[in-house]
């Protein structure tokens, strides 16, 4: 093996190979803290979920359930999950339906104002949600009274209506792109061989957007589950969702229960996004990547 | 180990044909990625002026060996020279080699005359001086009215000759291409063959060039070495590689050939005695491949090379069969006969007088012994 | 449902009119409100284009299996509630915290440092949530980008600085415009966060808001806001959908 002396200038040159692999090297060194960053607060929770301590300690002194027994017996805490759940079930059904819908009759050929329509459907994303926060407020509290003093504000289903709202864009963004992925082709075939419109949405459509509507639904859900701003304008003594009682909690009375609180809305998410990627990331490529679509159109999602 | 010359950065030589150091030089190229050897004892030179071709199936090796001499992979052993100086260890940057790539990798971001102009930034030229350099090149290639488009706004075609342009600007010691015509449809593709065989001659330069395609690599090469699985087939003038392939898997590679399996029974210098499977003798060339080797053998002969022959006529090897099929190609007609249990193709220029033979006719076909190549029968 | 909350604010605004703004005006806090948020949004802003630059970048090189793993840390913090972020902040920054904590047990510091209720941990709260929003631009726009220009840019002469500044950056300029205007305006929208990990002077607009709705309830006054705080927006959200997306360069 012939190996050749570098000229003098060269002479500090690392060999082609060498350097890329130290390139790679410094890159992950780089990235670890990086990645850390990102991780931990997403796992620091729990360990003090867990935590024997009455107080939130680093590190837990010993491991017990104790503190998920009293986070359970805990009226406040139940009621809370009560609440998050049956809320986010309502804004499920409710924003897959409309935005769905929404989807398919703005889906085909450019019609005039389609734009602005689009544009309407998008817009919680590009308005800060305090704003949509206190403008729901506002909105519920005048219904309410129209409606002959019906109380909507502070209830369970003013916060499902108002979150709704937030969740339809998410809905109609993955649907469109579930939609834009349909074959006309397919739907002309269908028709020529004597396809009526039920069969049509039956064996055309529906098999097309399936894993769409499942994803565009624990969309929905995620979005209502985690969602504190509305849900903190909105609410009242029998419509505290998770977020909002934790976001008072923080302030006001700091303890390990907010651990617990924390793990089951980070195991819900983990579940949801788990049954994203096997359910729907593999088998169909309409669906976009759960964030990758989001940012190019959405600001602020509750923050 | 040995050591070769301590000096400076590669400098330029005067660019004469037939100088004895080599405008490139790969010598004994090896490379391997943890494992099976993917380039083996790769050795090569381009001349100064001259075109060289690499020329193989993907994966052959060829451009690995390309970008060895780019400077973007290393080689496990071996040694390229430029200029005679070897080049391991340099950074692509310092070895002035002007390179277009496939799919030409254009800066989309500049307007055509900046991306040709770029080099001469990087070396320090003044921005008057090389958009003046920058615009005359362009002009060379025929691209001066397109000088402040973005490459986004040209096609194919002008692209191509901006990366080229750009791969000429700052005098490189030498051009490599690496499949530059790749993505272009057939007709486009033909003229810009053209075009660079043109800037080839007219600026003198060495050229190391990369395709897969054999009619490519025929119609613009001076030599063109044949790879496959990482090693060197063949390397040779066009006409060397067509009518004296060293391989069966060359003479299969350019061009159309009809192989017919064989034993030598006895050498005589170039030439040698074999039979054919109907136990029938002929006479024949002896390829590289079959020189030393023992064992099974193909005759190759190209189907033009192959004659009817009515009984009165004479030829060195003669072989009897079935007229099979006839088709007409405009330019030529296109015979296939069922002889030796194989179909054997035979061409006939469109001006050819025909012989009177019907699809289920007897035929006699004839060669002579120096179109006949005896080769190393290949798995 | 979708218009009408907001027909209903600037309804009330316009019933507020000039005494809101009149409140609005002689609060003075107003003043140290809207700079909080530009001085915060922008410092986040920062950080996390550096930050989503050069996770996008790593990822762009990265191949494959390390490509994916580098997507699914950035996508992590999707996947965790706000709420659970912030709470997740208190427990890494307090006084007897997982850093001061560890800084201790390695003997870097004796008396642990204040690092929560306090600018700084509102600024590490809202880069985290707001990173995979500045990395997924700058991706989008590195992604089409032909690896062989950056070999391209080498064989002409170029050395890694020259590549960088002349040929990388130039063509990921867009991304990083629009994942700068996309932080900022969900930075200058945080409510949560400035409150949880923040001091008292460190609240944000959002919370000046919820300030005049709920306790000094006169959402004429917290509507006059909101809308002011909306047309804002409007204009960042304009100038972001104007930013050249994938794909400018046409086809090559």
């Amino acid at each position: 093996m012939a190996i050749s002396e570098a000229a003098p200038e060269l002479a500090g040159t690392r060999p082609r190979t060498l350097s890329v692999n130290w390139t790679k090297i410094v890159m992950w060194v780089a990235l670890a803290p990086v990645f850390v960053y990102l991780v931990l607060p997403s796992l620091i929770v729990i360990p003090i979920a867990f935590t024997s301590s009455k107080v939130i300690e680093w590190p837990p002194p010993s491991l017990s359930l104790d503190t998920f027994g009293k986070f359970f017996a805990d009226d406040a805490w139940t009621s809370a999950i009560a609440s998050s759940f049956l809320i986010a079930l309502i804004v499920m059904v409710v924003a897959t339906i409309v935005g769905t819908l929404a989807a398919i009759g703005l889906s085909g050929k450019p019609f005039l104002g389609r734009g602005v329509l689009v544009g309407v459907i998008l817009m919680p994303l590009a308005i800060p949600v305090v704003v949509l926060g206190l403008g729901d407020f506002a909105f519920l509290a005048r219904a309410g009274r129209m409606l002959n003093g019906l109380q909507l504000v502070g209830t369970r289903p003013g916060i499902a209506v108002a979150q709704s709202v937030l969740a339809v864009p998410f809905v109609y963004v993955v649907m469109s792109a579930a939609l834009a992925g349909l074959n006309p082709q397919l739907v002309r075939s269908a028709q020529s061989l004597g396809a009526g419109t039920w069969s049509l949405f039956l064996h055309v459509y529906f098999p097309a957007v399936k894993m769409g509507l499942i994803a565009s639904a624990l969309f929905a859900f995620i979005v209502s589950f985690d969602e504190p701003v509305v849900a903190y304008f909105l609410q009242g003594p029998d419509a505290m969702t998770l977020p909002v009682k934790m976001y008072t909690d923080i302030q006001y009375n700091l303890t390990p229960l907010i651990a617990v609180s924390s793990t089951i809305l980070l195991a819900v998410s983990t579940t949801i996004f788990v049954a994203l990627m096997l359910f729907v990331g593999r088998r169909s490529k309409a669906v976009p990547l759960p964030g990758a679509a989001i940012p190019t159109t959405s600001s602020s999602s509750g923050n | 180990m040995t050591k070769t010359e301590t000096a400076e950065s590669p400098t330029k030589r005067p660019q004469t044909a037939g100088d004895e150091v080599p405008a490139i030089e790969g010598r004994h190229l090896s490379k391997s990625y943890d494992g099976p050897l993917v380039l083996d004892d790769v050795s090569f030179a381009v001349q100064h002026g001259e075109f060289v071709t690499l020329l193989g199936p993907s994966g052959s090796g060829k451009t690995t060996t390309m970008m060895m001499v780019a400077g973007f992979e290393r080689p496990t052993s071996g040694d390229i020279l430029v200029e005679g100086k070897s080049v391991i260890g340099v950074p692509p940057k310092r070895r002035n080699l002007g390179i277009v790539f496939q799919s030409y990798a254009l800066f989309p971001h500049m307007t055509v005359v900046d991306n040709v102009a770029f080099a001469l930034m990087l070396r320090g030229m003044e921005k008057k001086e090389r958009r003046r350099r920058a615009g005359e090149m362009l002009e060379r290639v025929g691209l001066g009215q397109f000088a402040d488009r973005k490459p986004g706004q040209l096609s194919g075609g002008q692209q191509q000759r901006v990366a080229v342009a750009r791969a000429l600007v700052f005098d490189p010691d030498a051009l490599l291409f690496d499949e530059p015509l790749g993505a272009l449809d057939k007709r486009l593709r033909d003229q810009l063959q053209v075009e660079i065989k043109e800037i080839h001659q007219r600026m003198n330069i060495s050229v190391l060039y990369v395709t897969h395609d054999q009619s490519e690599a025929m119609m613009m090469s001076d030599r063109i070495a044949v790879m496959r699985d990482g090693r060197i087939e063949q390397i040779g003038s066009p006409e060397d590689l067509y009518s004296h392939p060293a391989t069966a898997f060359v003479a299969t590679f350019l061009g159309e050939t009809n192989l017919l399996p064989c034993s030598i029974t006895g050498r005589s210098g170039e030439y040698a005695t074999v039979t054919l499977e109907d136990g029938g003798r002929a006479e024949a060339h002896l390829g590289a491949s079959a020189r030393s080797h023992q064992g099974d053998c193909v005759l190759s002969v190209r189907p033009e090379r192959v004659q009817i022959v009515t009984d009165g006529e004479t030829a060195d090897c003669r072989i009897s069969g079935t007229l099979r099929d006839h088709t007409y190609l405009g330019s030529m007609h296109r015979l296939t006969v069922d002889a030796l249990g194989r179909d054997m193709v035979l061409t006939l220029p469109d001006s050819a007088e025909l012989p009177s033979v019907r699809p289920g006719d007897q035929v006699k076909l004839g060669w002579s012994r120096a179109d006949a190549q005896i080769l190393a029968k290949e798995a | 449902m979708l218009v009408w909350p907001l027909v209903e604010l600037l309804q009330a605004a316009i019933q507020g009119g000039g005494t809101s703004f009149d409140k609005l005006q002689n609060n003075p806090t107003t003043g140290l409100i809207v700079k909080n948020t530009l001085v915060i949004s922008a410092w986040t802003m920062l950080i996390v284009v550096v930050l989503g630059y050069f996770l996008a970048f790593c990822a762009w090189r990265a191949k494959g299996a390390q490509r994916a793993l580098i997507i699914a840390f950035v996508l992590l913090p999707f996947w965790t509630g706000v709420l659970v972020k912030n709470f997740a902040w208190t427990i890494i920054l307090q006084e007897h915290g997982v850093v001061n904590t560890v800084l201790k047990s390695l003997h870097i510091i004796d008396d642990p440092l204040t690092l929560l209720h306090n600018r700084f941990a509102v600024i590490v709260g809202m880069a985290h949530y707001c990173l995979p929003y500045a990395f997924f631009p700058i991706f989008a726009v590195m992604i089409p980008l032909d690896p062989r220009i950056e070999r391209a840019a080498e064989s002409l002469g170029a050395s890694r600085w020259r590549l960088a500044r002349h040929v990388i950056f130039p063509l990921t300029f867009s991304g990083i415009l629009a994942s700068a205007l996309l932080t900022f305006i969900i930075s200058a929208g945080f409510f949560i966060t400035p409150v949880i990990l923040g001091s008292p002077s460190d609240r944000m607009i959002a919370n000046m808001i919820d300030q005049y709705q709920s306790q000094f309830v006169d959402l004429n006054t917290a509507s006059l806001l909101a809308m002011l705080v909306t047309a804002a927006f409007s204009v960042l959200v304009l100038l972001y959908n104007r930013v050249p997306k994938e794909g400018q360069y046409g086809n090559l």
